[in-house]
């Protein structure tokens, strides 16, 4: 085979980007005309690009993998971006285990998803715009796992986060939709905010060591390669430094206490859920912490914070996911739980197993997020209480998603099983047992939540008002599910751990970039123990769902009303909104309105500071242009008084 | 005997400068043969000479080679200055051509007006580009030469082809009485650089700049050459428009016609700042110290009165001729902090260079969007005429509101970086004083940039709708400004290098 030429790296991301430019083109020209013209043109320019990127992106894994350990293709410097005393900083691309495995689901995932969304958008009227702004996203996608340095990183995060913004907000003339996309963007720039004091912080810990001066090379602080090798340097503030980054990641990444845009982002069309809120964008947190690894070694105090908030997040949203009517709503606490989980693997130092459960989750979680736009595209409506027995009229539809399910509730051997027993062997082996129960209890829940998803939806009699409508989706939309279906089935075979016999190869291919383990050998025994009370547990509470739920799907409405009040808890999502909206927005509020609008600004800037130095300047100004009179005898004069004023001046 | 050798020499040494002299005799002849459709031959013939022109000024600007023919130098400064003044020269001819062809075609309504003469006319005026190749000729004399004379002559070529300009709009009474002032007053600024450069040949005896470190000051004549000096930098300061040499300023930036306004706030202003670094640089030779106090006040000055008056104009295109004072202010600050110890070091002019190439960007990209705002016969360029632009005209508001916040230099435009540039060398030179002015004043300035934004977004939709199209070559030029201005903001890099290749060449 050929090795990838490292001269076509930039094609990567590039492909994407003359998408965006010829969809935009091609939005612009049919919003002037006022008339959509055939959507074949920007599907096919849509989907060709990502598609070009995937084939490319096979080819330099390919090309990586036969590269000896540790190697790396790297674009080199494709520009200087910054060269300034303080700091140096190139545009250049980096493709290593850690990035490779980033790039295949972004653009393997991203390319099923395009296709998919040919079918999904049919005849909307913003078809071209949609198929241009998710090419925009892939670009800034690839941006922030190619980047080799943490600035180019900030490029992509930021870009990602404008195009879930304009995607959430896709259908804008409805008011409640653009204000999801308003609350995403918003939350997310408080998680910016962190994550740029980070990058500060770690620019000013490389300036202490005085090392302003010299060589472009030995001002790259950004570069990933200069930071793990001076990690020293950073050391005594790495706290604060990745404190702050973990900032970022909660905001990007749905943790808490920044979880909350994430349900409030399925206004947008589910395709875009499914690519940006559940396999892609969400897990750039992830990816970031996984990158900075070294750095986070550094900060054990940071990783425990990541360990307990991804757990508390995983708890809390699962809890959540239980009560919801909504289908995407389920998938988008499912998410932030699945996320969360994610988190506590990095967090206990296993950092290869959450990159793993990253990419099996894409998988699943995609083909789930697909599935439920399947069955909206069919049912019209989004509440599980209006369907029912679709499995009959969506026969492909039900049974991908019946698969994913079984993969995200752990029944092996589908691809969730593996990923998440790495975890729970991991946390185990992290030596707190606490945690381990909690994620372990979690997992059931999660099993519960999924059936009762999928039983709601697809099983017993159709309780859909019109059920002669209901019909399976185009072809276009079951193929991309039934690929998804059987990745998330056999994706878990990349990381056999070596209790069953494999070889956890998935672990070794990012050994190299990744800190190892920071947990004790382990006892296969205890093991081979551990996964099968954990299966056990998978089995046992999807059974109890599926049962309970067959029988009788109103069969919570005791129970919710024993609990009433903790039930209505957990089904206003622990009221976390009415929360902020009481202890920050509507204090903020007030004291915007109260303090900073009438005293601060009306009284002492506007009134004092403005006016009065308006008044100031207005006053000189007005001096001045009465001095302008416009007639050219004055302004001679004052040309010759300028000049012997100066004449005195110079020769006194 | 004609020296075949040397004629060969002289040749490619000012290539540039004969492509366009040819161009301008062209022009004229072509003008001359077809007065009816001349106006669109002459444009098309004019621009092309400029495209070569500035292929060849690249050409030699990559060659490297600098070559001192006699009175002309061509050194990596001076070609710096040539790509810089063409590209000037370029854009004003898009923003004119499409300038008189909205002036016409908004007064061809029946009006009386129609009958005038060249200004009257339908189509780009055929003068207008003869008159913008021989200033540019001259704006090339004006620096690319070490020879006192030959710079002279070069400002004259082209403050006479200015003068003219300004007066170009002839059924405008404004138009006519800005050119007059220019006119007496220019004299009069002329007229002291040449006193100026003969009592500096009186003192040192001799006229060429490159001369000046040979020479000998006598201790008892040393006031000569300061008297000299002191004339020279009033000629100056008159064309970089510095308070206080400002006055005629306003009304002419504000009565010429919008075109030749954004021509004489880059162009004229470019060309006299690079003559200015070589005449500083020259003047470490003479007993001088004083000059860098003299800039130094003349810096704060132009800062405060630029800035302040600035705020109380109702009219965008006087507001835009303060902010020129007020950016000649900040690049003077960007010379003035050159100094150390009495003598100027030219290489930071580098960030002046720099500041030069933004700052006519998007100089010429607001007056390129002023030339667009034609309303009933008159140039519609009151702030009260922007009302809504935003929601009539989305696209020139838009690239409007680019250049006002790259001119009060938020990033990422370019005058963020230009500003940058200057302010990092102040600081690091040991002027804190006056980087805090500057930024003071800089702040100051966002009252009267914001402004524009203000009354296009904020203040509801217009009253009557102003619709029409951008015309194609105001929008080539549109498109080009904005886009330098993005581009020079996020990735400088390359044209910093430009600009310290060139800067290292003032010797």
């Amino acid at each position: 085979m050929i090795n990838f030429p490292t001269q076509l790296i930039s094609l990567i991301p590039a492909l994407p980007l003359v998408g965006f430019l010829l969809n935009s083109a091609i939005a612009l020209a049919w919003a002037r005309r006022r008339k959509a013209g055939p959507e074949i043109i920007p599907s096919v320019i849509g989907c060709l690009f990502p598609i070009a990127s995937f084939v490319l992106a096979v080819w330099a894994f390919l090309t990586l993998k036969g590269m000896e350990e540790g190697a790396s293709l790297s674009s080199g410097p494709l520009l200087t971006w910054l060269d300034v005393p303080l700091v140096s900083v190139d545009f250049a691309f980096l493709i290593d285990p850690l990035s490779s495995v980033m790039m295949l689901v972004v653009t393997g995932v991203g390319s099923l998803i395009h296709i998919y969304s040919i079918g999904y958008m049919k005849k909307d009227d913003g078809f071209a715009r949609y198929f241009s702004y998710l090419n925009l996203f892939l670009f800034f996608m690839l941006l922030l796992v190619m980047g080799d340095n943490l600035l180019v990183l900030f490029v992509g995060w930021e870009g990602v986060g404008l195009c879930s913004y304009l995607l959430i907000g896709f259908w804008f003339t409805d008011p409640q939709k653009a204000a999801c996309g308003k609350k995403a963007f918003v939350v997310n720039r408080i998680g910016d905010f962190g994550f740029l004091i980070g990058l500060f912080l770690i620019l000013y810990a490389f300036g202490l060591q005085g090392q302003a001066d010299g060589d472009p090379l030995s001002r790259s602080f950004f570069s990933y390669s200069y930071l793990a090798a001076n990690k020293e340097w950073l050391a005594p503030l790495a706290t604060a430094i990745t404190l702050c980054l973990f900032v970022g990641a909660t905001g990007k990444s749905a943790q808490i206490p920044l979880y909350v845009w994430l349900p409030d982002a399925m206004a947008g069309p589910t395709p875009v859920s499914a690519l940006i809120h559940a396999a892609t964008m969400v897990t750039a947190g992830i990816y970031m912490v996984a990158r900075l690894g070294f750095l986070f070694a550094l900060a054990p105090f940071t990783l425990q914070v990541i360990s307990c908030i991804g757990l508390a997040t995983a708890l809390m949203a699962a809890l959540i996911g239980l009560t919801q009517f909504d289908i995407k709503k389920v998938l988008a606490y499912s998410t932030v739980s699945q996320l969360g989980y994610m988190f506590l693997a990095l967090g206990v130092g296993a950092y290869s197993a959450a990159i793993f459960h990253l990419v099996t989750h894409a998988f699943f979680k995609a083909c789930l997020f697909l599935g439920s736009g399947s069955v909206i595209h069919a049912c019209h409506d989004q509440d599980i209480r209006n369907m029912g027995g679709l499995f009959k009229k969506m026969p492909v539809t039900a049974t991908t998603f019946l698969v994913s399910t079984l993969a995200i509730a752990g029944i092996p051997p589908l691809a969730g099983f593996f990923s998440k027993d790495e975890i729970l062997w991991n946390t185990f082996l992290y030596g707190s047992w606490p945690f381990y129960g909690v994620a372990l209890f979690t997992a059931g829940i999660t099993a519960f939540y999924m059936f009762r998803l999928f039983v709601t939806t697809f099983l017993g009699k159709t309780r859909h008002p019109h059920p002669d409508h209901l019909h399976e989706s185009p072809w276009v939309m079951t193929i991309p599910l039934i690929i998804l279906a059987v990745l998330a089935a056999v994706g878990g075979f990349l990381g056999v751990p070596e209790v069953l016999g494999g070889h956890n190869r998935f672990h070794h291919w990012l050994a190299a970039v990744m800190p190892p383990s920071v947990g004790h050998e382990g006892n296969p025994a205890l093991e081979l123990g551990l996964m099968g009370l954990s299966t056990f547990w998978a089995l046992v509470i999807s059974l109890i769902s599926v049962a309970l739920y067959r029988r009788n799907l109103n069969w919570p409405a005791v129970i919710t009303e024993r609990f009433r009040s903790v039930y209505n808890l957990v089904l206003e999502k622990f009221r976390v909104d009415e929360l902020y909206d009481a202890l920050i927005i509507r204090p903020i509020r007030v004291v915007s309105e109260k303090f900073l609008w009438k005293i601060s600004d009306e009284k002492l800037f506007d009134g004092f500071l403005v006016h009065g130095w308006t008044d100031m300047a207005g006053f000189s100004a007005r001096v001045l242009s009465r001095i302008q009179t416009g007639l050219v005898g004055h302004y001679l004069l004052y040309l010759w008084v300028a000049l012997v004023a100066l004449l005195i001046f110079t020769v006194k | 005997m004609i020296d075949l050798q040397y004629l060969i020499s002289l040749f490619h040494a000012g290539l540039p400068i004969w492509i366009l002299t040819g161009t301008g005799l062209v022009c004229l002849l072509t003008d001359g043969l077809w007065p009816k459709k001349g106006g669109t031959a002459v444009f098309i013939v004019g621009f092309l000479g400029m495209a070569v022109a500035l292929f060849f000024a690249f050409r030699q600007w990559l060659s490297g080679e600098t070559i001192a023919q006699d009175l002309l130098v061509s050194d990596k400064a001076t070609r710096f200055f040539v790509i810089l003044v063409i590209f000037i020269g370029l854009l004003h001819l898009l923003n004119s051509a499409s300038y008189f062809r909205l002036l016409g075609k908004v007064s061809a309504g029946g009006s009386p007006a129609g009958r005038l003469g060249p200004a009257g006319r339908l189509g780009p005026a055929g003068d207008m580009v003869t008159l913008t190749l021989f200033a540019v000729v001259g704006m090339i004399f004006l620096f690319a030469s070490d020879h006192l004379i030959v710079n002279f002559i070069g400002l004259e070529t082209m403050s006479l082809a200015v003068y003219v300009m300004v007066g170009f709009n002839r059924r405008d009474v404004r138009s006519g009485e800005a050119a007059m002032k220019y006119y007496v007053m220019g004299s009069v600024a002329s007229a002291l650089l040449l006193y100026g450069i003969v009592l500096l040949y009186g003192a040192v005896g001799e006229f060429r700049l490159s001369e000046f470190h040979k020479v000998a000051i006598f201790p008892d004549t040393a006031f000569l050459p300061r008297i000299a000096v002191v004339l020279m930098l009033g000629g100056f300061f008159f064309k970089l428009a510095l308070v206080p040499f400002h006055f005629w300023v306003p009304d002419v930036y504000e009565g010429a016609p919008t075109p030749v306004t954004g021509f004489m706030a880059t162009g004229v202003k470019v060309a006299a700042f690079a003559l200015f670094i070589r005449v500083l640089t020259a003047l470490n030779y003479l007993p001088t110290a004083v000059v860098s106090q003299v800039l130094q006040i003349c810096v704060i000055l132009t800062l405060l009165v630029g800035n302040l008056a600035a705020i109380v104009q109702d009219n965008v295109k006087r507001m835009l001729a303060y902010s020129s004072i007020s950016h000649a202010g900040y690049l003077l600050l960007g010379l003035s902090v050159g100094y150390q110890s009495g003598k100027f070091d030219p290489s930071v002019s580098s960030a002046v260079l720099f500041y030069l190439a933004g700052y006519s960007c998007m100089t010429l990209g607001a007056f390129a969007v002023l030339s667009v705002m034609v309303d009933e016969k008159r140039e519609a360029t009151q702030f009260a005429d922007l009302t809504g632009l935003g929601y009539s005209r989305p696209v020139l508001a838009a690239v409007f509101s680019l250049f006002m916040i790259s001119l009060l230099g938020v990033p990422p435009t370019v005058g963020f970086a230009a500003k940058y540039g200057i302010f990092s060398f102040a600081v690091k030179n040991g002027f804190i004083g006056l980087a805090v002015l500057g930024m003071i004043t800089t702040v100051i300035s966002a009252y009267y940039y914001l402004r524009p934004l203000v009354m296009m977004y904020f203040c509801g939709a217009p009253e009557k709708v102003k619709g029409g199209e951008i015309p194609f070559p105001l929008m080539l030029s549109l498109v080009f400004c904005a886009v330098a201005v993005i581009l020079l903001g996020i990735w400088p890099l390359p044209y910093i290098d430009m600009a310290q290749k060139a800067a290292t060449a003032f010797k």
